[in-house]
């Protein structure tokens, strides 16, 4: 485990040294683009005087909510449309179609529909993470392997013995990747419904960072704890997956 | 079936504690109980009396009491894009009692689709299969069928797979543990109970399909060309541990096969399939004695029966240059077959 941290430890000296470079031999100012000290330092004194705590929490609120709410739904309609090629050819149009609106488009509506409050951020939320989460369920349990499920017949299974210890699990490696691009969207998600009318969250913060206080670093402060918690709920997916599928060989 | 299966378990606990892990050692003593009840006396070539078309010397209904499994008049065939493919045409045959019935025949045959018939996974166009005398109308307790592939579920452990029908017949975890321990001993895999499948070899995780097979205590055991995936060697050794259990279990087994070899090991009676639509050319029995052993096939009887198999085959697929005289038409082939056999 320690030898597969390296590469990572490697990429993100390059990464900084690199933005560094950047700032240096363009001259930037720090208005433009901050070097990384100068955001390290903004990032901590917003963590130390409370700027970004309240706002993280609240955008981590909506996150988890969307991500769940969506999830659960998507997982639903995921098994409902493999089941069913009706259920597909009634649904199916509405689906692709809502996730073909961007959803920058949509925000505002929700926004005026549910309020400026949490509910509409998680509903931006799960409508964006939806879309990935159903077709890699519906993908998942569609290839689940044929002689599987003919065993199972064999050995007299229930529809709902099949769904529950077949094709769930069976799919289980194709809805957890659907579910690790659902997360990273309900970041933004959360983010865009923010924008869309709020005035809690990191991405209010960003707007404010770069709006009213023109405070440039602060704004990357930002950024930097946004794209933190993404990478975090991301790890978090993906060492659930470890524990579900791991160990598959 | 209540008197056989209370009969079983204690049966097959008493074998299971014998050491399992050498196949070719001597094979346990045969159920030989579980048998002698349903047999009379001094029956020691039960592959001659099974077929209810052979009189043989036996009483009609005696003939049937030793009759595991009747297939009649089977036929089936399937919608295809060029129109309708008749896999299977009239197949009529039966298995007795705690015997080994090989289904050979060249490929396209339909002999997995007649396994699956008489398992109850497909239903037949036509004609009916009875085990026991209760006709077979879907996926049925007293059959415990296993695949080509293993068809194991990579997610589970060696001992929760084999006890997934267990499980799924909704039996408490106590007597699934306990009957996995049972059914991995049985097969000489105590020690990999915890072992996912992908850490196992090709012949364990056919093994495993067998236990899980077993794990309900079927009558009747269907194998679909269990071996096809295996190397020769493994092939070999895997005959043998399928007579090992076959003797510890008092199973009837049916087996698809592609190799005559292994059919004339095995079995008490090869049925020949002739190509599509498949139907029965003949019945040849396999008058060797038990237990077998892989040198048994040097003998002459196992050349006689193999050669007989090869030229019913041959038969079947209308290509008989050396025996002009012996080119039976589809029509009479079954009969000459049971001729043959009786």
């Amino acid at each position: 485990m320690k030898r597969d941290l390296w590469p990572i430890a490697v990429g993100a000296a390059v990464f900084l040294v690199g933005w560094q470079a950047v700032v240096v031999l363009g001259g930037y100012p720090p208005y433009i683009l901050p070097d990384p000290p100068t955001v390290a330092s903004r990032l901590a004194r917003a963590w130390a005087d409370g700027t970004m705590e309240p706002a993280a929490l609240v955008t981590l609120e909506e996150v988890l909510l969307g991500f769940a709410g969506g999830g659960i739904l998507a997982l639903a309609t995921g098994l409902l449309l493999a089941r069913s090629r009706l259920a597909e050819r009634l649904l199916s149009p509405y689906i692709v179609a809502a996730q073909a609106t961007p959803i920058l488009a949509l925000a505002p509506l929700i926004a005026l529909w549910f309020g400026t409050g949490l509910l509409s951020k998680v509903v931006i939320c799960a409508l964006i993470v939806f879309f990935p989460v159903v077709v890699a369920t519906m993908v998942g349990i569609r290839t689940v392997d044929a002689g599987l499920l003919e065993m199972g017949r064999a050995f007299r299974a229930t529809r709902w013995q099949v769904l529950t210890r077949l094709e769930v699990p069976a799919a289980l490696p194709s809805i957890l990747g659907g579910l690790r691009v659902g997360i990273t969207l309900a970041v933004i998600g959360a983010v865009i419904g923010e924008w869309a009318g709020g005035d809690q969250g990191l991405g209010v913060l960003i707007n404010l960072a770069r709006g009213s206080l023109f405070d440039i670093p602060l704004m990357f402060a930002t950024l930097v704890t946004l794209a933190a918690i993404g990478l975090a709920l991301y790890l978090v997916v993906l060492i659930v997956e470890r524990r579900l599928v791991g160990d598959r060989g | 079936m209540g008197v056989r299966s209370a009969s079983r378990p204690p049966a097959l606990r008493a074998a299971s504690s014998q050491p399992t892990d050498r196949p070719d050692s001597q094979p346990l003593p045969r159920a030989a109980a579980a048998r002698s009840r349903v047999r009379p006396a001094g029956s020691t070539a039960p592959a001659t009396s099974g077929c209810p078309g052979s009189p043989g010397t036996r009483h009609a209904a005696e003939i049937r009491a030793l009759t595991s499994i009747v297939v009649e008049h089977i036929s089936r065939s399937f919608a295809t894009p060029s129109g309708r493919l008749e896999a299977l045409d009239d197949v009529s045959f039966a298995v007795a009692e705690g015997s080994i019935c090989a289904l050979v025949g060249p490929n396209g045959c339909g002999k997995s689709t007649l396994l699956r018939i008489m398992g109850g996974l497909l239903p037949p166009d036509r004609g009916s299969v009875a085990i026991d005398g209760r006709p077979v109308s879907g996926p049925d307790p007293r059959v415990g069928f296993v695949f080509q592939e293993p068809r194991l579920l990579p997610w589970r452990s060696a001992a929760e797979n084999v006890a997934f029908p267990l499980e799924l017949a909704g039996r408490p975890r106590a007597e699934r543990e306990a009957r996995a321990i049972e059914l991995l001993s049985l097969l000489g895999l105590a020690d990999f109970a915890p072992a996912r499948p992908h850490q196992l070899s090709g012949g364990m995780r056919q093994r495993l399909a067998i236990g899980r097979a077993l794990a309900l205590q079927p009558t009747v055991l269907l194998l679909d060309e269990p071996f096809s995936a295996l190397d020769a060697l493994t092939r070999e050794r895997f005959g043998q541990e399928l007579l090992g259990i076959w003797e510890r279990t008092a199973t009837t087994i049916v087996l698809v096969t592609h190799s005559i070899p292994e059919a004339v090991l095995l079995a008490e009676r090869v049925v020949v399939l002739g190509p599509r639509p498949g139907h029965v050319v003949a019945e040849v029995p396999v008058e060797l004695p038990r237990p077998r052993r892989a040198e048994d096939l040097d003998t002459e009887a196992a050349t006689a029966a193999s050669a007989k198999i090869r030229t019913w085959l041959r038969r079947g697929e209308g290509v008989a240059p050396d025996d002009a005289s012996g080119g039976a038409p589809a029509g009479s082939a079954t009969d000459a077959g049971r001729a043959d056999a009786a």
